[in-house]
């Protein structure tokens, strides 16, 4: 595969185990010893921050753990640019999850209960999965919860595989949603831009 | 175009064919016997009635997909996928009616053709206990 094409992989595993919390696979395999972490504007509470080497970043997400599948991260196609043993990449990405903040009576539809007995029980059964997944689907339970940009480092290690060595996650301020004409937050401009600092 | 790209793009189309309702379409990545969360579906018919019962909420819908993790081995790929659907709220706007994690396995036919031989959708859902008897989690290989 095209060096292009290892980090498009390499960020789209990162993705795939943070949702799944494998966390102590990608800080083995995907990131160097000295990544870095920093989130800005994170609507998610104690979601923003700045954490240096991996054993911190890893710490992080381990207290962040919840055991259940709340979110997914979507992902859109990244932005990459190669240059020679250093790599740096932008990806706008979404955070879906369920939307818990309802309390059950006020979900629309069937009850709130009753529906969450029958999808799972439909989803280890052999007929009409998605016809009980859908009813439960249709009572719009699904929130964009953030939204907002990876700016990525990446370093070729010695056995010549692509490992983060820096994630910047830039978050769409939900406070500068109702201000016209927000401004990005100070300090992150430069991330955004083509030509970046990163590259 | 890689193995990679190849599955990738079967990945997509499938995903946009089924979004169409183009089923003809969608059904023929399909192998003549595929496992459809643990279940055997011969034939085109079984397959539309495992993964083609579209509520009325989805008549219009778009199918997302995440940048997938594909891994070939031989004649064999295995790619985990998350998904989610945007579908068209019957009060005005839009809504998102669905979040799936897919994991498949597609085989390379003699034509070079990468086809579906398992598929298996869990679809994001609040906290359930399973049914007694039963495992808590149905899943398959892992990246």
């Amino acid at each position: 595969m095209t060096d292009i094409g290892d980090i498009r992989t390499l960020i789209a595993r990162f993705a795939y185990l943070r949702d799944r919390e494998r966390h102590d696979q990608w800080a083995d395999h995907l990131v160097a010893d000295d990544f870095t972490y920093r989130a800005v504007d994170d609507p998610l509470p104690g979601g923003g921050g700045s954490y240096q080497g991996r054993d911190e970043v890893l710490a992080h997400f381990r207290a962040a753990a919840s055991d259940h599948w709340r979110a997914t991260h979507f992902l859109s196609e990244p932005v990459i640019d190669v240059a020679g043993e250093r790599a740096h990449a932008a990806t706008d990405f979404a955070l879906l999850r369920l939307r818990d903040s309802l309390p059950a009576a006020a979900v629309p539809g069937a009850g709130a209960a009753a529906a969450h007995a029958d999808s799972a029980d439909h989803r280890y059964s052999a007929d009409h999965r998605y016809s009980a997944d859908h009813r439960y689907s249709a009572d719009h339970r699904y929130e964009v919860a953030a939204a907002g940009r990876y700016e990525d480092d990446f370093v070729r290690d010695a056995d010549g595989r692509w490992r983060f060595a820096a994630r910047l996650v830039t978050h769409l301020p939900l406070g500068a949603s109702r201000q016209a004409g927000a401004s990005q937050p100070a300090g992150t401009e430069h991330s955004l831009a083509a030509g970046s600092a990163h590259e | 175009m890689s193995d990679a790209q190849d599955v990738a793009t079967v990945l997509a189309r499938v995903a946009q064919a089924h979004g169409d309702h183009r089923d003809e379409e969608w059904i023929a990545q399909y192998t003549t016997e595929t496992t459809i969360w643990g279940a055997l579906a011969e034939g085109s018919r079984s397959v539309r009635a495992l993964l083609g019962l579209a509520s009325p909420a989805e008549s219009h819908a778009v199918h997302f997909q995440s940048i997938p993790v594909i891994e070939i081995d031989g004649p064999v790929a295995h790619a985990w996928t998350d998904s989610f659907t945007v579908s068209l709220d019957p009060a005005g706007g839009f809504a998102i009616t669905s979040v799936v994690r897919l994991e498949d396995e597609l085989v390379r036919d003699g034509a070079g053709r990468w086809t579906f031989a398992r598929r298996l959708p869990t679809p994001l859902l609040p906290p359930a206990s399973p049914p007694a008897g039963r495992p808590a989690k149905v899943t398959g290989r892992q990246p």
